[in-house]
């Protein structure tokens, strides 16, 4: 694939063993979430103290960065208490996930509160700070979001943004504990989910399974975090196996991708999201907990290396240089200039059967338009009509200064894949009988033809 | 003043149904009424021999009375209705306790608190919610996890659910935690009674309010709240007791009594409950009176209830004398 997404490496960006943290911490600084204030960024993270018997007690700190990611200092009192006893964070809060909801700092904690016969449980609680991001008091006493019905334990890992006057929260639910030996501790299996809410307090899960497992049934999937940018939701999220994850890195965490046009029904594609490569020692064994941020036009993935952070996080830049995908984004008038870029005499052939000024405009009007741009350039371009069940693919077209480089294939797979994700059952189009290069393009994406006239052809490919 | 009650004594006793039953060692709590032609269903849970460890699970089951003679057994059932949960589930160590409803001709629906166990203190209780398609012998989860979820304000222990449906809305009333407190180096918890409603059985809202206000004490546990719809008014009948030296006769469990116009606001008024402990202490009631279900059948009113060591025995019958009235 030609357009993924390629990412600069800014190195380790914390490392705890460096500072003297406060409350007792000494290790971890787990995943790292940022909000951006007036001449900072602040990221908070949760970092481990040990209570009186021994066990791992996980509280928020924060760390200040200047918008060159330089260190300016870390948080040195309580942001948010644990909670009390019996509560569901009384043994911990991780991960702490800031949201800039408007003026208001609000926070989504994981809180976590030990049991007998597995290790854990945990729920989503919500608290809001009133001193710009210094300490957050907590709503009640109770979780704001917790298992249910068809998510039976360890709901977590909450990650909520407000698009179009609705909150979404991205978050993972366990499916079941299992023991690789009847000896073995249990271990925890849980999947990634998506919420809806009015108020941001009370939450209806979708109840499904949004992202699916590449490695088996039994993949654990953690820490979504999404971001909106040019018409598309690009998700990353970490996964790993179920068993053997602590010790072997070929079963620990990785980086995953996911992209979505409406936040609701993803496409997973790990290699596109281009988050694969360690960047020293402190990343080598392991890749998690990674969290995507954008500050004026720059993009930044964060993320936590070897021992689930034992040693904190570094970051990646992404390259928005080069071949980008956008959805929906090219106005009425870069679409024409677009045709005209296209292969000699396509506009004129086009223009034949249409008027080009209202099919752009019908385009826009009515169909899903993936793009693929050069920087501020539209050079790869397909619109598809959604139906029901049936999706109609009406115009694909890439600069003939791009072409030979697979970005029809791209656009093509791209397509068909989201009407996949979206649970269509045919994509057809109709292309003429003497373009024989698209004629493959297509054939090689599987389409057949279906019938024929004297001009053209109609195709169709079943989706499986 | 208040109601006056003829006390029958032990209607189930536990010990006499051991039999090839090892789930059903001793206990019989949480009793909850399904009215059939010939017979009155009463759904209870109870306990096996507890572990090496001197843990209990909890499991639930029913016995059939003769519709006619409340003190004849008719049968008792052989099984469980439900499975304890999965590893790690909500209700991995016990179901307990059950309340039923008629849902339409086809089925018949159990909520009921599921119970797991935690490290810093003993346990935390949900509320789950299981369909019967058989006439109430058998029932199946809806789901892995519990119905109604823990909240800002009702943050763990979410039990005691008896299920009502009053002018088309379904009305949970349950218990929810309010905090945890540590006592003579035990870790106790304090509840009181709640409010959920739901059009479907399914997706519910909280009223999130104490319907009942605390009357022996600030920290005062309520459990139990049995509604029952009579006369045109409605009748809560629950059961308190203090949160700190509540084993034994003094603060232990004794049955209070509301009544409200609406299902919604109660007013309470615990002397007109009518039933407390027996004057022999010797007796099966003479430490505590806990865990009310009333019910009306065939023109009698019944209350089942609970005594010493929580129904550790089987659980109790009395009759009312006269009409369920309001105070």
């Amino acid at each position: 694939m030609p357009i993924n997404m390629e990412w600069k490496p800014m190195g380790q960006l914390f490392n705890p063993l460096d500072h003297g943290l406060p409350m007792g911490c000494k290790t971890h600084s787990q995943s790292p979430q940022a909000i951006i204030l007036d001449n900072r960024f602040r990221v908070y993270c949760t970092s481990r103290a040990r209570d009186e018997g021994g066990k791992f007690l996980s509280k928020v700190i924060y760390v200040d960065f200047d918008f060159d990611w330089n260190f300016i200092g870390h948080s040195n009192g309580e942001i948010i208490p644990l909670g009390e006893l019996g509560t569901f964070d009384e043994h911990g809060i991780f991960p702490f996930s800031p949201f800039q909801d408007g003026d208001k700092i609000t926070a989504y904690t994981c809180g976590w509160s030990r049991r007998v016969s597995v290790d854990v449980e945990t729920a989503t609680g919500f608290a809001t700070s009133d001193d710009n991001g210094q300490t957050f008091e907590k709503l009640g006493h109770g979780p704001v979001f917790a298992s249910s019905l068809r998510e039976p334990m360890l709901v977590g890992d909450s990650f909520v943004r407000k698009y179009n006057g609705t909150y979404h929260m991205w978050y993972m639910y366990g499916t079941k504990w299992v023991k690789e030996t009847d000896n073995s501790k249990p271990d925890r299996v849980y999947k990634i989910g998506h919420a809806v809410s009015n108020d941001g307090v009370n939450w209806m899960p979708d109840n499904a399974q949004i992202i699916p497992d590449i490695l088996h049934e039994n993949e654990c999937q953690a820490l979504p975090s999404v971001l909106y940018d040019n018409g598309i939701y690009h998700m990353v999220f970490c996964y790993r196996d179920v068993f053997g994850f602590r010790d072997d890195p070929s079963k620990g965490y990785r980086i995953g991708y996911a992209y979505s046009v409406d936040g609701q029904y993803w496409v997973r594609d790990d290699d596109l999201g281009g988050l694969k490569n360690a960047q020293g020692e402190w990343d080598r064994d392991m890749m998690s907990y990674p969290h995507l941020m954008q500050h004026h036009d720059k993009i930044y993935c964060l993320y936590n290396g070897n021992q689930f952070g034992r040693e904190g996080f570094g970051g990646y830049q992404l390259n928005q240089s080069g071949l980008t995908w956008k959805h929906n984004q090219a106005d009425k008038n870069k679409i024409l200039n677009h045709f005209q870029n296209c292969d000699e005499g396509f506009i004129d052939e086009l223009s034949s059967r249409v008027d080009i000024v209202d099919y752009a405009q019908k385009l826009i009007d009515k169909a899903q338009r993936f793009e693929v741009w050069n920087g501020d350039q539209l050079i790869g371009f397909i619109a598809v009509y959604w139906n029901d069940e049936n999706d109609y693919i009406t115009n694909v077209s890439v600069d003939r200064k791009y072409q030979g480089q697979g970005i029809g294939d791209a656009l093509v797979k791209r397509c068909v894949i989201t009407s996949k994700s979206l649970g269509k059952k045919t994509v057809k189009l109709e292309v003429k009988n003497d373009n024989q290069s698209a004629i493959n393009l297509y054939k090689k994406n599987r389409f057949e033809c279906m019938t024929e006239n004297i001009n053209y052809a109609t195709m169709i490919k079943i989706i499986e | 003043m208040g109601l006056k009650w003829n006390k029958q004594g032990l209607v189930f006793k536990s010990s006499d149904h051991t039999n090839g039953r090892d789930w059903l060692n001793a206990f019989a709590q949480g009793p909850a009424t399904l009215i059939f032609d010939d017979f009155v269903r009463v759904y209870f849970s109870c306990r096996p021999a507890p572990d090496e460890n001197g843990m209990f699970v909890s499991y639930s089951s029913f016995v059939d009375f003769d519709r006619k003679d409340l003190s004849k057994i008719i049968r008792v059932s052989d099984n469980q209705i439900l499975p304890l949960g999965d590893l790690g589930c909500f209700d991995e160590f016990g179901t307990y306790p059950v309340s039923v409803i008629r849902e339409n001709d086809q089925s018949i629906k159990a909520y009921y608190g599921g119970w797991t166990r935690c490290e810093s203190v003993p346990f935390n209780v949900a509320i789950g919610c299981a369909q019967s398609f058989d006439n109430g012998a058998t029932f199946e989860k809806m789901g892995q996890g519990p119905i109604i979820s823990y909240s800002p304000d009702e943050p763990f222990i979410m039990s005691g659910p008896k299920i009502r449906k009053f002018n088309d809305l379904y009305m949970l009333y349950y218990i929810a935690g309010k905090k945890w407190i540590m006592h003579d180096g035990r870790a106790e918890p304090v509840y009181t009674i709640r409010l959920a409603t739901s059009k479907d059985g399914v997706s519910w809202t909280k009223e999130n309010r104490e319907l009942i206000q605390p009357r022996i004490e600030d920290d005062e546990c309520q459990a139990s709240p049995d509604v029952i719809f009579y006369n045109g008014q409605y009748h809560m009948f629950f059961c308190y007791r203090k949160s700190r030296d509540y084993r034994g006769k003094n603060g232990g469990y004794r049955i209070g009594y509301a009544h409200s116009a609406d299902g919604f606001t109660w007013t309470r008024n615990d002397e007109h409950a009518g039933i407390t402990i027996s004057n022999d202490e010797g007796d099966v009631d003479g430490e505590m009176v806990a865990y009310p279900h009333v019910f009306e059948l065939d023109g009698q009113i019944h209350i089942f209830y609970l005594g010493n060591g929580v129904g550790r025995d089987g659980f109790c019958w009395a009759t009312l004398d006269g009409d369920l009235t309001c105070p």
